[in-house]
């Protein structure tokens, strides 16, 4: 084990102690029947252009080679295998990763909004996260504007020759928070305050969420700067193997 | 002289990393055979197997279904007449259920829809499923899930049967159905094809027996003749079956008269005593 | 059934249920329609009526234990909860209020339209998860997809729900074996070794799908797919019977409306 991964390895601790406190920390899946129709029509809307783009994107990678299909589709289960297993923590409680900032960065943003408003709706109907009518709201901020976020920021620290790792970090923690950010400016705008109005109750909604939502995007954060850490030592040359064409991944 | 269907003309296969997987096969498979292909882990069973099928294209030289070389445009005529059963049930099965994934292949075949519940129910019977018809395959054991890949093979009704290491993992009971389905098909015309590592059981079932190694046919030949030679066997890294064993150390010590050919089952070697 | 996959809670009780014989357009509908209704609607009366009426059709007639119902109603409920408090609670003067607090510079407080609202939405979230619980609780994935199918999804897409729907489970024991070795040789032995064992895991499992996934490929293949995935749909007659539970809970609907209507 390198000092770099003792330290990290330290911190996530320490938080899983804090996420302790609280019982079972899920991303902020908006629930079914929490939406009025015309904000579920309304983000569902919203969503179409990033969907198409993520559609077309994804059919020319199978025009190109067809055996991408069952790739893209490993690579959909996987996201939701993570984001359905508990982070080990001393305390039984149970908080599980997103999974949409490793989406990002391992598979690219217009494979994961495909593959993410996929994984939500199963998490929907499997594991009750999330629902129907709240899908569009949901693929919005966890498959559109997290991951695009997540993805966004990669790049630049790359660009900035930023230490890698610190890269990965932030572009997982970020895409995180901004994913609780803009879950919880969905709920205000369907639930304004009756004083200071939207902005009001987006302050409430991020206030309430914080105490799960802010550790969780650290430990994430963490988790997927460790994953990487992982296949980069012990599966460098397997990942060349496989030319994971689907995104970025050195 | 019988029925050639399938000839292997000089077939090589590289993957990409440019590890060469084969090498200059020839051989040619007849109707109604019973062929047991042996070689360690990694000399090119399955690779032989998908190229048989057509899933991977030969890098060189080709592969004849009843004369007709196999390219682009009749590959598919080749699918529907080889079918695979792959070694591991979880990447052969797809579908979320039992009954539509013996379906598949079927319905890929273009089959009318009464066909197909047809041969798929008639092909979950014969695996003796009928219980899992409508079950999820992640809700089966080994052994069922086994039975389900096999079913899917039965289902299309294929001329050639090929089966990768088929008893591997099998439990003495799902091993038996097996050799009950293989029977059958024997009886009902079929050419099989199956990869094993054990001897014994390639023993019973095969007439012909090919032997791989590193890429190489090093052997074709009887079931006799294969276990005969000892050089072949050290070099593939095989040991001769258990009854052959015996058959030669009773011989040896004047026990067992000689006999043309050595019994293939314990019931018949009994009957020699 | 095998207690493989107990982290995917409401998938077994779909193969299980006594519903399963509905004709799946017609559950689908009802289902979504229910749904629909309950959040359009937006009124106590039809929340109420649609939670009951959703638990009788799930539990009653489909069979599905009442503990587990229960058990699985409690998935959201940590949402339920934040999310219903940050809608009753206010923050500002707090004229007029129920119940205020000083917080900080400024008052936290509850009005009686807030919990009021509160406790609506609250009720109007279980009844709609009732609703979809009428569904998922009764429905395979696969005949969920068809549905899809019908509605004239991307053949591309449902290709891949398929197919991810399969892979789940695959990765899924996949991990709980690695998990069992892991723990077997101590991989889980304290805090720090089991974080380092959770994202090597992670990493290996990636590594392992994303290899399988070409043999994955091939065994399709091998038995003739050219790049349509077709599956096999039951077909599932709808009845009279089925048609009267719908009709039933049509008819307290128009119970509930005209109460809520003439009330005003």
């Amino acid at each position: 084990m390198t000092t770099k991964q003792k330290k990290l390895i330290g911190s996530v601790a320490a938080l899983s102690v804090v996420l302790g406190v609280t019982p079972n920390a899920y991303a902020m899946h908006i629930m079914e029947g929490y939406l009025a129709p015309q904000y579920c029509i309304a983000w569902g809307v919203l969503c179409i252009p990033f969907l198409v783009t993520g559609y077309l994107s994804i059919n020319k990678k199978l025009k190109e080679n067809r055996k991408n299909i069952t790739l893209l589709a490993m690579a959909g289960a996987f996201i939701f295998v993570i984001s359905s297993l508990k982070i080990p923590s001393v305390t039984g409680s149970c908080s599980h990763m997103t999974g949409t900032g490793l989406g990002a960065i391992l598979f690219g943003p217009s494979a994961v909004s495909i593959l993410g408003i996929i994984v939500l709706l199963f998490q929907a109907i499997l594991l009750a996260h999330g629902g129907l009518t709240t899908l569009g709201a949901n693929t919005f901020s966890m498959a559109i504007a997290g991951p695009l976020l997540s993805y966004g920021i990669f790049r630049l620290c790359k660009k900035l020759n930023i230490n890698q790792y610190f890269g990965i970090f932030l572009a997982a923690f970020l895409g995180d928070l901004f994913t609780y950010c803009v879950t919880s400016v969905q709920l205000a705008i369907a639930y304004p305050s009756a004083q200071g109005g939207i902005m009001a109750s987006a302050v409430k909604f991020l206030g309430v969420f914080a105490p799960t939502q802010l550790p969780l995007a650290v430990l994430e954060g963490i988790l997927t700067v460790l994953i990487m850490i992982a296949l980069k030592t012990y599966a460098d040359p397997e990942l060349k193997m496989l030319k994971l064409d689907l995104g970025e991944i050195k | 002289m019988k029925e050639k269907i399938l000839e292997v003309d000089h077939l090589s296969f590289a993957y990409d990393n440019n590890h060469n997987a084969l090498k200059d096969i020839c051989l040619a498979i007849y109707k109604q055979e019973k062929i047991a292909v042996l070689g360690a882990n990694g000399a090119g069973k399955t690779t032989f197997f998908l190229n048989l099928n057509g899933v991977r294209e030969p890098s060189g030289g080709e592969i004849r279904y009843r004369g007709e070389t196999v390219g682009r445009k009749n590959i598919n005529q080749l699918r529907r007449n080889v079918g695979i059963v792959f070694q591991d049930a979880d990447s052969q099965i797809i579908a979320s259920t039992v009954k539509a994934e013996v379906a598949f292949g079927p319905l890929n075949m273009k089959l009318p829809r009464t066909e197909v519940e047809e041969r798929t129910l008639s092909a979950i019977r014969e695996m003796k499923l009928e219980d899992c018809v409508m079950r999820p395959p992640h809700y089966l054991s080994g052994g069922e899930k086994k039975r389900v890949s096999i079913a899917d093979i039965l289902a299309m009704n294929c001329e050639v049967m090929v089966f990768d290491e088929p008893t591997a993992s099998l439990d003495p009971v799902n091993a038996e159905i097996l050799e009950e389905v293989l029977d059958k098909m024997e009886q009902q015309g079929k050419t099989v094809l199956l990869s094993t590592h054990d001897v014994d059981f390639a023993y019973r079932f095969a007439q012909r027996v090919l032997v791989f190694c590193g890429g190489e046919l090093i052997g074709d030949g009887s079931v006799e003749d294969i276990f005969r030679n000892e050089a072949l066997l050290r070099k593939a890294n095989l040991k001769k079956p258990v009854l052959m064993q015996l058959y030669d150390l009773l011989y040896a010590k004047g026990k067992i008269s000689e006999v043309k050919e050595c019994p293939k089952r314990i019931s018949d070697f009994a009957s020699l005593l | 059934m095998h207690r493989n996959h107990e982290q995917i809670t409401t998938d077994c009780y779909s193969y299980l249920s006594a519903l399963g014989e509905w004709n799946t357009v017609y559950k689908v509908v009802f289902s979504v329609g229910a749904l629909v209704t309950v959040i359009a609607a937006d009124s106590v009366g039809i929340s109420a009526v649609t939670l009951f009426f959703m638990m009788f059709l799930s539990v009653g007639v489909g069979k599905i234990p009442g503990r587990d119902y229960f058990r699985l109603m409690k998935v959201p409920a940590a949402f339920i909860l934040l999310g219903g408090a940050a809608i009753v609670v206010q923050f500002g003067s707090g004229d007029g209020s129920l119940f205020r607090t000083g917080f900080f510079w400024t008052n936290l407080f509850i009005t009686e339209s807030s919990l009021s609202l509160g406790l609506h939405v609250t009720l109007k979230a279980f009844s709609a998860v009732s609703a979809l619980f009428l569904m998922t609780l009764s429905t395979p994935m696969g005949e969920i997809i068809s549905v899809f199918r019908k509605i004239r999804v991307p053949v591309l897409i449902l290709e891949l729900m398929h197919l991810i729907y399969r892979y789940i489970f695959i990765l899924s024991e996949t991990n709980q074996r690695q998990k069992d070795a892991a723990g077997s040789r101590l991989g889980y032995c304290d805090l720090t070794t089991s974080l380092r064992t959770f994202s090597g895991e992670l990493a290996n499992l990636l590594i392992m799908s994303m290899k399988k996934a070409e043999t994955y490929y091939d065994a399709m293949e091998a038995r003739g797919y050219e790049g349509n995935a077709l599956f096999w749909e039951e077909k599932r007659p709808l009845t009279a019977k089925q048609l009267l539970y719908g009709g039933l809970y049509l008819a307290i609907l128009a119970g509930a409306f005209c109460l809520v209507w003439r009330r005003g």
